[in-house]
């Protein structure tokens, strides 16, 4: 343990731990608003406290001349030596590795994310469920203020689906970001088993879910372009309006539109390609590559034949962060010769 | 004008930070605020046990019709936490005997509602 984590990686270890916590949580136990709001606060700390660091170290680098030799006057000759005498030291070294999450393949999952939030916000706050609900939904909420004198806050069920969908969503982005600006670590096989461990013990979880044998596949060219919104599910499948149970990829359809898919796999699409054309590549970032693929070959077989359930968020959680290092080694810089 | 690297990272850098920090808040609102599925079905909980007490103090009928009250109490707002849980509508016909006849009836057509059979989506 003392050799994995050198008082130097701290951080490292406290995102090792998160991982671990949170992959557990949501794979044994039941998630409530209150554990969710805990593990959104820790790690958000955990990626302010990472953020910090790579702040100081850019302005080092800047403060040491990094920038204005490689950029702005190529003819300094004295950074140039220090640089690449320092550029040999461990820290130096892992510090550029984890500047380069910062990197356009890195920020298009992030933009592509949050472009994806903004449409589950939107379809959960406004929306399009068809002309029975709406109108049983104002006779329930008639119902219970005139029962229980207090009129039912039917749009802070909404808010609260947002905000907790949210913070799912920021919990495997961050798994995914904090993972790549930790990929220097990539070669450590017990690191690597550790992360392995937890997306099999995940993706056993979920693949042992009791509906497996009987899961519901939408016929898709149904789907309309808009969805019911995030949790808007459960009441049509109590009301036998929607079928249940249904695979992660079906609820997403229904709950998102065509559009929320088209949103959710594009990036993954892209990225696949982006993995392929690399698998062809040299030797090292081709292993890269070709592990990265096997990762997301899980987790899209996951997407489209295992139960939706929130142990599935466990198996995203830990599949990006099992993928993250792999991604990022096999987007590496080659100098060409 | 040629924008640097240094520039892209910090400005990069500092937007994570500002969206990790609007996390926090959002965690901490997550925490303040309780969840309402878990609130109806403590409410509905409670409302049972009041429920059995009541059918245990067959002999006071003072008593019994005192905890029915707070049974049906607790029953409102189970409800209110939130409507659209099943278990609610479930558990209409053991509360049949307290509930005021006219809600009674609108319940067990709401409930008639959400549990029907009717075309699928």
């Amino acid at each position: 343990m003392k050799s994995l984590f050198p008082p130097a990686e701290t951080d490292l270890l406290l995102y090792c731990l998160l991982l671990g916590v949170t992959v557990f949580y949501f794979a044994f136990l039941p998630v409530s608003n209150e554990v969710l709001g805990i593990l959104t606060l820790l790690w958000s700390t955990a990626l302010i406290l990472r953020l910090k660091d790579l702040l100081d170290f850019s302005d080092r680098l800047k403060r040491a001349g990094h920038y204005d030799y490689s950029e702005q006057n190529p003819s300094l000759s004295l950074p140039q030596n220090i640089l690449s005498q320092l550029s040999h030291e461990q820290y130096m070294q892992r510090g550029l590795t984890a500047l380069r999450s910062l990197r356009f393949p890195s920020i298009f999952w992030i933009i592509c994310g949050l472009l994806f939030a903004a449409w589950g916000t939107m379809m959960t706050l406004f929306p399009a469920i068809p002309a029975p609900i709406p109108a049983f939904k104002n006779s329930l909420d008639s119902f219970v203020e005139q029962a229980t004198g207090v009129a039912a806050q039917t749009y802070l069920y909404a808010l609260m689906t947002v905000a907790r969908r949210l913070c799912i969503l920021f919990l495997i982005g961050s798994s995914l970001w904090l993972g790549q600006s930790y990929a220097y670590r990539s070669p450590s096989k017990t690191l690597q088993l550790y992360y392995i461990f937890l997306l099999i013990l995940a993706f056993l979880v979920n693949f042992a879910n009791e509906n497996f044998s009987i899961l519901l596949i939408i016929d898709l060219s149904k789907v309309s372009p808009c969805g019911y919104g995030w949790e808007s599910l459960n009441l049509l499948q109590e009301m036998k309006l929607a079928p249940r149970p249904l695979t992660s990829a079906s609820l997403r359809a229904l709950e998102l539109g065509s559009a929320g898919l088209a949103l959710f796999y594009f990036p993954l699409c892209m990225n696949t390609l982006s993995l392929l054309r690399i698998s062809f590549d040299d030797y090292e970032r081709a292993a890269s590559a070709v592990k990265g693929l096997l990762v997301l070959s899980i987790l899209f077989f996951s997407d489209l034949y295992l139960a939706a359930s929130e142990q599935m968020t466990a198996l995203w959680i830990s599949g990006w962060a099992v993928f993250s290092p792999y991604w990022m080694r096999s987007h590496r810089y080659v100098r060409k010769k | 004008m040629r924008i640097s690297r240094h520039t892209v990272r910090n400005f990069l850098l500092r937007s994570g930070t500002v969206l990790a920090l609007l996390f926090m808040i959002l965690g901490t609102l997550l925490i303040l605020r309780q969840d309402p599925h878990m609130l109806s079905a403590a409410h509905l909980h409670n409302s049972g046990i009041l429920l059995d007490l009541a059918a245990a103090a067959h002999n006071n009928a003072e008593r019994q019709k005192e905890l029915q009250d707070q049974a049906l109490a607790e029953y409102w707002k189970a409800l209110n936490a939130d409507p659209y849980n099943p278990e609610i509508w479930q558990k209409v016909s053991e509360y049949s005997d307290i509930l005021p006849p006219d809600q009674r009836n609108r319940m067990k057509v709401i409930r008639r509602k959400i549990f029907g059979t009717e075309r699928k989506l």
